[in-house]
C-alpha cells in the first residue's frame, strides 16, 4: 500500500499527466497502475532502487517506451496508449510529442560524427524547420548558457563527459520543449564532473523550466526538486514534497532505500 | 646490357596498349559491380533485418547460397544457364558485371550488417527523443556513422571484386587476365605476361585502397 498525497485543485494547472499507465515486459510488470501529475515549472524527482521502472517511466513519456495502458496528458494533448494504429502513431503526432519533450540521457548520445553546433542545430533544423543561421545563433547562445561557448567545433570526443552531458542538455533545449526528462544523467560520470551538469540543471529548474529528474543524487533530489517520488517494483511507493518524502518519509520502504543510499559506510 | 633493356622495352610496348584496354574493361566492370553491390548489399541487409519475414527470408537464402558456391559457378550460372533456361540473350559485359554484383552484394550486405550492428542503441534513441523521424534518423545520423565504420571492411570487398573480374576471362571478357593469356599464347612467353598482369592488378588495387585509406584518415571517428 503505497502513501500517495495529491493536491486535486492542482490538476487544471498541470502541464503533464499520466493517469493508469501499465507496462509489462513478457510476465515483468514494469509500470503498475502509474498515476502522477507534474505542474508547470515543477521539479519531480523520480528515486528508487534499480528495476524499479524509474527509467521505463521516463521513457514511456515520449513513447521510446510505448506503454500497454494508460493515458497522458500533455499541455492539453491527450494520448491514449491503448488505442493502437490511433493517432499518436502516425508520423506527426509522434514529431509533436518529442518535439515538446526534451530528454537527456545516461549516456549522453550526443552524435559523434557532427561537431557540438551541428549536434545542437541538427534537429531544430531538420526537424522544426528553423533557419540553419537562426538555429546557429541560438545554439551560441546556448553554449554560453552551459559555460562551453569555445567548444562549439568540437567533436563530442574531444569533450569530458561531464562537457558531453551539458551539451546533450543544450541540444535538449534547441527544441525548446515545454518538459525535460533527465534519465540519470550523471551516473556516467566521474565523481568530479557530476557538479557542473547538475549546476546546470539547477539553474533549468530555477528559470521555470519543467523537469522530471531520475536521479540517485538525493542532495539534488532534496534541494531543487519540488516533489519526489519514491517507485517500488513498479508502483508509486510514496510521492509528495521532497522535504517530506526524503526528510520524513511515511513509508517503511522509502526509510529503507533512503538508509540505504545514504549511508554506504 | 642497355640496349638489351630497350630491346625488351621496344618488344613489350604494343602489348602495353592491349593491357592497358583490358585494365579499362576490368576497371568499368569492377567499378559497375562495385557500386551495384553496395545497393544489393544495403537492401539485403535492412530486409534481413527487418520483422517481416517475407523479406528476411529472401535475404537470408540470397546470402546463404552466394555465400556457399564459388564466385566462378556463379558466374557460369548467369551466362551460360540463364539464357539457357530462359531464352535470355546476356552480353559477357552485363552478365559479368551482373555476377561480380551479386556475388559482391551478399558479402556487403553482412559487411553493412555488422556497421549496424555497431551502432550503439542510445544514438537511435537520442535521434528519436529529438523528434526525428526513422528516415531522417537513418539518413542523417545512423547511415553516415556506418559508412565510416565499414570503410576498411568495403575496401576488402572492393578489392575482391577487382580481384574476381580475372574470373570474367573464362566468359569471352578481353580483361587483364585474358588478354595476359592471349598475348602469352601468341609469344610462348608466360612469365613475362603473367607478371605484367600481377603488376597491373597490384597498381590498381594500391590505388583504390590508397583511396580509401585517404577517405578514413579524412572521415573516420574513432566512436
Amino acid at each position: 500500500m503505497g502513501v500517495v498525497t495529491s493536491n486535486a485543485q492542482e490538476q487544471d494547472t498541470d502541464l503533464l499527466r499520466l493517469t493508469n499507465l501499465r507496462k509489462s515486459f513478457g510476465d515483468a510488470i514494469v509500470l503498475d497502475d502509474i498515476n502522477l501529475s507534474v505542474a508547470q515549472s515543477e521539479v519531480l524527482a523520480v528515486i528508487g532502487p534499480s528495476g524499479s521502472g524509474k527509467s521505463t517511466l521516463l521513457r514511456s513519456i515520449n513513447l521510446l517506451e510505448v506503454p500497454d495502458d494508460g493515458t497522458i496528458h500533455l499541455a492539453g494533448e491527450e494520448i491514449h496508449y491503448k488505442l493502437s494504429g490511433s493517432a499518436w502513431r502516425t508520423a506527426r503526432a509522434l514529431t509533436k510529442l518529442r518535439t515538446s519533450v526534451g530528454m537527456v540521457f545516461q549516456n549522453f548520445n550526443l552524435w559523434p560524427h557532427r561537431t557540438v553546433l551541428e549536434n545542437i542545430t541538427e534537429a531544430p533544423i531538420r526537424v522544426r524547420g528553423i533557419s540553419p543561421a537562426i538555429a546557429r545563433d541560438h545554439a551560441a547562445e546556448l553554449l554560453n548558457l552551459i559555460g562551453l561557448p569555445d567548444k562549439l567545433h568540437e567533436y563530442p570526443r574531444r569533450l569530458s563527459g561531464g562537457q558531453q552531458q551539458r551539451v546533450a542538455i543544450a541540444r535538449a533545449l534547441a527544441m525548446e520543449p515545454k518538459l525535460m526528462l533527465f534519465d540519470e544523467v550523471t551516473s556516467a560520470l566521474d565523481p568530479e564532473l557530476v557538479g557542473e551538469v547538475l549546476d546546470i540543471m539547477t539553474r533549468l529548474a530555477e528559470s521555470g523550466m519543467t523537469m522530471i529528474v531520475v536521479t540517485h543524487e538525493m542532495g539534488f533530489a532534496r534541494h531543487v526538486s519540488n516533489r519526489t517520488a519514491f517507485l517500488l517494483n513498479g508502483r508509486i511507493e510514496e510521492y509528495g514534497a521532497s522535504s517530506d518524502v526524503l526528510g520524513e518519509p511515511k513509508s517503511v520502504h522509502t526509510k529503507q532505500f533512503l538508509n540505504r543510499v545514504l549511508h554506504h559506510y | 646490357m642497355i640496349s638489351s633493356i630497350s630491346a625488351y622495352v621496344a618488344w613489350f610496348a604494343p602489348y602495353l596498349v592491349g593491357f592497358f584496354k583490358a585494365a579499362v574493361v576490368a576497371i568499368e566492370i569492377s567499378f559497375l559491380a562495385i557500386v551495384i553491390s553496395w545497393v544489393i548489399g544495403m537492401v539485403t541487409t535492412l530486409a534481413k533485418s527487418s520483422r517481416n519475414r517475407l523479406l528476411r527470408w529472401p535475404a537470408e537464402l540470397y546470402i546463404w547460397f552466394v555465400r556457399g558456391t564459388p564466385s566462378l559457378i556463379q558466374i557460369f550460372i548467369i551466362y551460360f544457364g540463364v539464357p539457357h533456361a530462359t531464352g535470355l540473350r546476356i552480353s559477357p559485359f552485363v552478365a559479368g558485371v551482373a555476377a561480380l554484383a551479386i556475388s559482391s552484394g551478399a558479402y556487403v550486405a553482412e559487411v553493412f550488417r555488422s556497421g549496424f550492428m555497431a551502432i550503439p542503441r542510445g544514438q537511435t534513441e537520442s535521434a528519436l527523443a529529438v523528434g526525428m523521424s526513422p528516415a531522417l534518423m537513418m539518413r542523417r545520423i545512423i547511415l553516415p556513422q556506418v559508412i565510416r565504420i565499414v570503410v576498411p571492411a568495403m575496401t576488402n570487398e572492393a578489392i575482391n571484386t577487382l580481384k574476381n573480374t580475372s574470373l570474367l576471362s573464362t566468359i569471352t571478357i578481353i580483361e587483364v587476365t585474358m588478354f595476359a593469356q592471349l598475348a602469352l599464347a601468341e609469344t610462348f612467353r608466360p612469365f613475362d605476361f603473367l607478371i605484367a598482369a600481377a603488376l597491373i592488378y597490384l597498381i590498381m588495387n594500391t590505388i583504390l585502397s590508397q583511396f580509401a585509406a585517404w577517405y578514413e584518415r579524412n572521415y573516420s571517428l574513432e566512436i
